[in-house]
């Protein structure tokens, strides 16, 4: 079943529209930004111009248009957008995969149409080679690491002479990075913080390697004798996949093919050290020890600057036990994580670690590392710290809702949108691994209305059991406090979604009843579910979707069989549920 | 439907429903905030602070703790307020500030720089434990914050700064502050020392406030509450500070105080206070210091004329740019300067007035022919002699004027950063005092008259056209370019005619320069008199060929003519007296030879007349006084009144009135004739009977057999050669110049008519005048008369019904 959320997803569209784009070139197709002439996207044009985001989404989402089709002017929708200058229309487009791309016709033409630098810089970052590939982010996280100096946890110091002039230049670079690239390196640094290469390894030849190993844009064109140094290089550092990506530095299409091999690689190199340094290197606490006892010096295998701790609590098992809860939190075990700050890339580590607190103190040369307990669970740290590491993080469903609370706290935002993503998605079934109350809450206190979406969704297919549910009951009058200063009309949004998603279920059931039997009856019965507007809205787009959720739904093999009888039954059911929900809402005395 | 539903997961503890205890974790978190306020925040886990702000907010609490926080921002302030700010207050400013103006400098500044000190410690501590709060409460900020719309912690704090500390209602320490500082920044501007960093630290937290959360940037504390104060405290400072140094100083002291002041202004606003305020304080600075005292400045005894006449381009400058800074247009510079340049020019022109020169003249000129000086009797060679004093003034006044212009030209390139206005008001300047002086074109024409016939002696060529660009800008100057024109056609024809100029390139290079500015009409003419002697030196020698050619005469061979055929209209034949028949009887030889030109000439063209001007020309004569050689070189006439001498027995004499017969000379030329081949001592030819210094009627002449001179080529100069003119001449001159621009204005009427058919009048005149004006100022009441002598030609008729409009008629 396909949400809506996912549509609007931004690397699979990309994906898909990288898919395209590939197949039109391997069969020869000059058609790389075909004419469209249809009235869909015409409207997508001009919503482009007017800088109209809403109708681009909704165009984007429902309307199945190729963004990289050209009007009858030769214009693409991008172009439209940042000629006239709506950045967020740009924005929209371009994770949406729409395609902005130099040295091709379109893709110079939208760079130089742009109407300022803002627009075009935001073009130059989703170049085609980059917004293609999803861990394009989390390389670019790597790349930041050399110029990021809000803080100094740069720690081994390599030397380079330059062939050029007698100069010696310093590049201060992260000892579990270079170890994680290259096995030379992994070798090498555990004796030596400060490394000088020979004399025959010429600095800009090795400037090329440090850009490669962080994931940075390799030079296009070097003069031949800083080539023949990456050369050498790249058998003396063991990574012979530089040499490749440099020698293909001519073809931007295989360039781009490598590239996205080597960031692949890399992904693999991180989570090959995470999986053996970090997790493979984890302390567990035992009974009665506590983490002031663990002790691990400044200079470890692991190259660590930092120790993180995360605790597991023992789940009361009797939950009628309230009262008791606090009390009963019984620690179960702590587990302590070597970790690099470098790595640890959110607003909130930058902050602490940068910080006048204990955190970001100085330590001396013979203090132990400094441990820092975080507050979640070691299987939500772990994920956590794959995702820091390498992004190559499956989200089990059973966690996903605490690791978004902890990515919340720790603002990581890509992190959240990806746990929202595995709970609203994977969690259809009934067997979600938690409450959808919870999983409602988290929606509002994470700001993530997807997940609000998803839980009213989840209740009105299962109404039914919910509607004389005390926790529902409460959950509605929660709903109806989120609006500051409430006036009577005022809609609840969590009612409201359960009204349309519950429209929903049943029309659609009372639509494949039509094909059967003319039967005004069911048709009378959905129309008193028409009369919010709103609902009315979302009913339209998702008509448009209806013909491929068809064949998902599992309602409608039931459906067939049953036939006439149950046809009246849903209805009947319909209006009941519906009946019990202003039964529910009166006793809460709420108008809605 | 194959659910298997029925069971419903419970919320979770632990999650969103949890209650939290707030008092609790709000006790952890002030505990700590307060340690921060102690500064002991590196002993304190950031992680827990923020996790316990962050299950505030997560657990709705983030109002309260919002609130909360503020109340222990406050809470401290209120501390620091009493306990570190209030003891350092100057104790004068809270009472009243009576006493305050009293203490000695010295208290007055270490108690300032005190206070300020404390002030600058206490800001800095708020911002940094601020910044730390900021941190800690970071989850508020973006979530509970930016939800509810409300200003981030941070913001809030600082405006709690600005209302419990420099606000504080009951120790006015913002006051004390503005007092303070202001008090300082005096004490530098009477020349003390003070501490400029402590004062930037504390400009800096005023900059850092606001009035309001909206953090306007208009809005800044430094510019609500304290900039206003600081210019008022400024501009009373200055302006008594205008007061005594117009009292005290000179104008040049005025002038460097008050660029001192504007630089210690200007640092002053970069590094103590803040560059906000720069263009505001210059503006105050300016306005007392420059706009209301300069011109009182400039009109001091050592002021702008001062200045002006002693050559001191530094003051000048100094001028220059202060009064550039408030006043674009420089215009009370502007003003005096030309003020003071007309009043040298007037000087200049009273100077070479004749009346008023005159009496100087003498002193100053060696009179060629003073001898005749003092003999009134001769009201010509009076004249004479007053036009021979006049050349001198006129060039003199020349040269003044061109030496004004160069020092004024010089303060302009040196002083006044050649400035495009200036260089306007001066040239208006110069043109008004010249065209107030009439006799500017005549003067003008004669320096130049002057410089070709000797002054360009020697010079080498760079130096005579430096001579010609000078004349040629006050050439500039003229209105009357006409009167000009005429002056010039006049000496350059004594020049041609008399063979006086130095170089003909430099006459060429002349003419051409005038050409360049006033264009070819205005030249043609001068040209014509060159083609002129061109031709005639041609055809002098056709003639001569033709003549040694003619076997048989012998005419040609004993006497040397050279004939100079002129253009009437291209000559100023009246001023060159050459309007009636000048002519005389010529002895035989020379009538055969006159005829004989006729004759071949007239063969030549046909259709001309030929009038000779026996006025114009000169002679050689050969001769001998006692037995040794002479050359005479004398004037036609005097050639004619010697040769007479050739027909009577040697050591006889003739009358006056005879020689009047014999020579038919009119008789005033015959007189002055008589006067250079008598009278003047050093070619005293002829021997007069009396000897006194006059010709009359019934003198009687004879050769003067003694003669001598050690010279063997001997030039008797005419008397009355090429002077500056004579009153009566001047009469006329100005007389035929009306006539000829009667004529020009005629010509413009009619042009213009015969284009446009109808006109009005007021378009008409101004037309003229547009197309006139090149030559000269056309005067409106011309116009009009030439207008209305049209009409009555019938050139022009007025419409009916219209008045003021005029129409062609064909």
């Amino acid at each position: 079943m396909v949400t809506i959320g996912e549509v609007a997803n931004p690397s699979k569209t990309a994906l898909i529209a990288q898919l395209a784009h590939e197949r039109a070139e391997e069969h020869g197709g000059p058609q790389e930004n075909p004419l469209d002439e249809s009235e869909t996207f015409q409207q997508l044009c001009e919503a482009c111009r007017r800088g109209d985001v809403k109708t681009v989404q909704s165009i984007i989402a429902f309307g199945n248009v190729n963004l990289n089709a050209v009007d009858a002017y030769d214009y693409l929708p991008l172009t439209l957008a940042s000629l006239c200058g709506h950045y967020e229309v740009a924005q929209l487009l371009l994770e949406s995969g729409a395609i902005c791309e130099r040295d091709t016709f379109q893709g110079e033409r939208i760079l130089y149409n742009a109407l300022n630098d803002r627009i075009r810089n935001l073009l130059l970052q989703y170049d085609y080679s980059k917004s293609l590939d999803p861990a394009q982010p989390w390389a670019a996280g790597i790349t930041s690491l050399l110029y990021r100096p809000e803080i100094d946890v740069m720690d081994v110091t390599i030397l380079a002479a330059s062939s050029s002039s007698a100069v010696i230049k310093e590049f201060k670079l992260h000892k579990f990075l270079l170890a994680a690239r290259s096995p030379y390196f992994q070798r090498k640094l555990q004796q030596q913080t400060k490394i000088r290469l020979a004399n025959s390894f010429d600095a800009r030849a090795f400037d090329i390697a440090v850009r490669y190993m962080y994931l940075g844009e390799v030079m296009e064109s070097a003069p031949q004798d800083v080539l023949l140094g990456v050369e050498k290089l790249s058998r003396h550092l063991e990574i012979p996949e530089m040499w490749e990506l440099v020698l293909v530095a001519g073809d931007p299409r295989v360039r781009r093919q490598k590239r996205s091999e080597s960031v692949k690689q890399a992904q693999d190199d991180f989570d090959g050290w995470f999986k053996k340094f970090v997790i493979g290197q984890k302390i567990e606490l035992g009974p009665g020890q506590k983490p002031e006892d663990v002790r691990v010096d400044k200079h470890n295998e692991m190259f660590a600057d930092i120790l993180l701790q995360a605790d597991e609590f023992e789940s009361p098992e009797n939950e009628e036990d309230e009262a008791n809860a606090d009390a009963s939190r019984i620690l179960k075990r702590s587990v302590i994580y070597p970790a690099h700050k470098a790595i640890l890339r959110s607003e909130f580590f930058t902050i602490m670690f940068s910080s006048p607190f204990r955190e970001g103190q100085k330590s001396r040369d013979d203090e132990p590392l400094q441990v820092i307990s975080l507050d979640m669970s070691p299987a939500v740290l772990e994920l956590v710290l794959a995702f820091f590491y390498s992004e190559k993080v499956e989200i089990p469903l059973d966690i996903a809702l605490d690791a978004l609370f902890a990515a919340d706290q720790l603002f990581i935002d890509r992190l959240k949108t990806r746990c929202a993503q595995v709970i609203s998605t994977a969690g259809h079934t009934d067997d979600l691994p938690y409450s959808i109350y919870d999983v409602i809450r988290a929606g509002w206190l994470t700001r993530i209305h997807r997940l609000e979406e998803f839980g009213a969704k989840y209740i009105a297919e299962r109404l039914e059991f919910f509607i004389d549910d005390k926790n529902f009951a409460d959950l509605i009058q929660e709903s109806a406090e989120r609006i500051e200063n409430r006036q009577e009309t005022d809609t609840i949004e969590l009612v409201d979604d359960i009204r349309h998603y519950l429209n929903e279920r049943f029309r659609m059931r009372m639509e494949d009843m039509q094909m059967y039997e003319e039967d005004a009856e069911g048709g009378e019965a959905w129309k008193g579910g028409d009369l919010n507007d709103n609902a009315k809205d979302k009913g339209n787009m998702n008509r448009e979707i209806n013909p491929e959720n068809r064949q998902d739904k599992p309602q409608l093999g039931e459906l067939a069989e049953e036939g006439k009888n149950l046809n009246t039954e849903a209805g009947l059911m319909y209006d009941s549920l519906l009946g019990q929900i202003d039964e529910l809402l009166n006793r809460l005395r709420l108008d809605a | 439907m194959n659910r298997t539903r029925g069971k419903i997961r419970p919320p979770r503890r632990g999650l969103a429903t949890d209650p939290v205890d707030f008092d609790e974790y709000w006790d952890t978190l002030a505990q700590s905030l307060r340690e921060i306020h102690a500064k002991n925040a590196s002993r304190l886990s950031f992680e827990e602070l923020y996790r316990n702000a962050y299950k505030l907010v997560l657990k709705k609490h983030g109002e309260k703790l919002y609130a909360n926080v503020k109340q222990l921002v406050v809470e401290h302030l209120k501390v620091v307020a009493v306990r570190d700010v209030r003891p350092l207050v100057p104790s004068a400013i809270v009472t009243g500030g009576a006493a305050f103006g009293t203490a000695s400098s010295v208290e007055k500044r270490i108690g300032g720089d005190k206070f300020l000190d404390r002030l600058k410690v206490v800001w800095e501590d708020h911002q940094l434990c601020m910044g730390m709060m900021k941190d800690v409460l970071m989850y508020m900020d973006r979530v509970f914050c930016a939800d509810h719309k409300i200003p981030s912690i941070y913001v809030t704090c600082m405006g709690l700064f600005r209302d419990h500390i420099l606000r504080n209602p009951q120790y006015n320490i913002g006051k004390a502050l503005n007092t303070v500082i202001l008090d300082q920044i005096k004490m530098e501007r009477e020349g003390d020392i003070i501490n400029h960093a402590t004062i930037r630290s504390c400009v800096y937290m005023l900059e850092a406030l606001y009035e309001n959360e909206d953090e306007n940037e208009n809005e800044k504390i430094y510019l609500t509450s304290f900039e206003g104060e600081f210019l008022a405290a400024s501009g009373e400072f200055y302006k008594q500070e205008g007061v005594r140094l117009l009292r005290e100083c000179d104008a040049a002291t005025y002038l460097r105080k008050t660029d001192k002041r504007l630089s210690e202004e200007y640092s002053r606003s970069h590094d103590t206070l803040s560059t906000l305020s720069e263009p505001k304080i210059r503006a105050v600075v300016e306005r007392e210091l420059i706009t209301n005292n300069i011109k009182e400045v400039m009109d001091m005894d050592t002021g702008l004329r001062f200045m002006l006449d002693n050559d001191r381009f530094e003051d000048l400058k100094l001028v220059y740019k202060l009064v550039a800074r408030v006043d674009p247009e420089k215009q009370a510079l502007k003003n005096m300067m030309c003020k003071r340049l007309v009043e040298l020019g007037r000087e200049i022109n009273k100077n070479a007035n004749p009346s008023t020169a005159l009496a100087v003249a003498p002193a100053a000129v060696p009179a060629e022919n003073g001898d005749s000086a003092k003999n009134s009797g001769a009201a010509a060679a009076n004249e004479d002699k007053a036009a021979n004093n006049l050349t001198v003034i006129a060039i003199r006044w020349v040269d003044e004027v061109i030496a004004l212009k160069d020092k004024y030209e010089k303060v302009w390139t040196r002083s006044f950063d050649e400035d495009k206005g200036i260089q306007a008001s001066m040239t208006g300047a110069f043109r008004e005092f010249i065209n107030l002086f009439q006799r500017s074109p005549e003067y003008m024409s004669l320096f130049i008259d002057d410089n070709l016939r000797k002054g360009l002696k020697g010079k080498s060529e760079a130096e005579v056209d430096a001579v010609l660009d000078k004349a040629i800008t006050l050439f500039r100057y003229i209105n009357d370019k006409d009167v000009f024109e005429r002056y010039y056609k006049k000496h350059l024809s004594r020049r041609l005619l008399m063979n006086r100029s130095v170089s003909q390139d430099a006459e060429k290079q002349m003419i051409g320069k005038l050409k360049m500015e006033v264009g070819v009409a205005f030249t043609n003419k001068l040209e014509g008199m060159f083609k002129d002697m061109n031709i005639s030196d041609e055809m002098t020698s056709e003639f001569k060929k033709m003549l040694q050619n003619k076997e048989g005469s012998d005419e040609g061979k004993k006497i040397d003519l050279t004939v100079n055929v002129l253009t009437s209209t291209f000559w100023p034949m009246t001023s060159m007296g050459a309007d009636g028949m000048q002519t005389c009887s010529f002895p035989k030889e020379l009538e055969a030879l006159k005829d004989s030109f006729t004759t071949y000439y007239l063969g030549r063209h046909s259709g001309r007349k030929l009038s000779w001007q026996a006025n114009m020309g000169n002679a050689d004569l050969k001769t001998s006084f006692k037995g040794v050689k002479k050359e005479l070189n004398v004037s036609t006439y005097a050639m004619v009144v010697l040769l007479a001498f050739n027909n009577i027995p040697a050591g006889e004499s003739i009358s006056f009135e005879d020689l009047t017969t014999i020579t038919s000379i009119p008789q005033a030329e015959l007189i002055r004739t008589l006067q250079s081949l008598a009278v003047v001592p050093k070619t005293r030819i002829l021997r007069k009977n009396p000897a006194t210094k006059d010709v009359r009627p019934t003198d009687t002449f004879a050769i003067n057999e003694l003669f001598t001179s050690k010279f063997t080529r001997i030039k008797v100069g005419m008397v009355s050669a090429n002077r500056a003119e004579t009153e009566k001449e001047r009469k006329d001159t100005s007389e035929k110049v009306d006539e000829t621009r009667a004529h020009q204005i005629e010509a413009a009427v009619v042009r213009i008519m015969k284009q446009r058919k109808v006109l009005s009048h007021a378009e008409l005149v101004s037309e003229v005048i547009s197309q006139l004006k090149g030559r000269f100022n056309p005067d409106v009441a011309m116009i009009k008369k030439r207008i209305e002598s049209l009409m009555e030609r019938e050139y022009l008729a007025r419409i009916d019904g219209e008045r003021h409009t005029y129409k062609y008629l064909a």
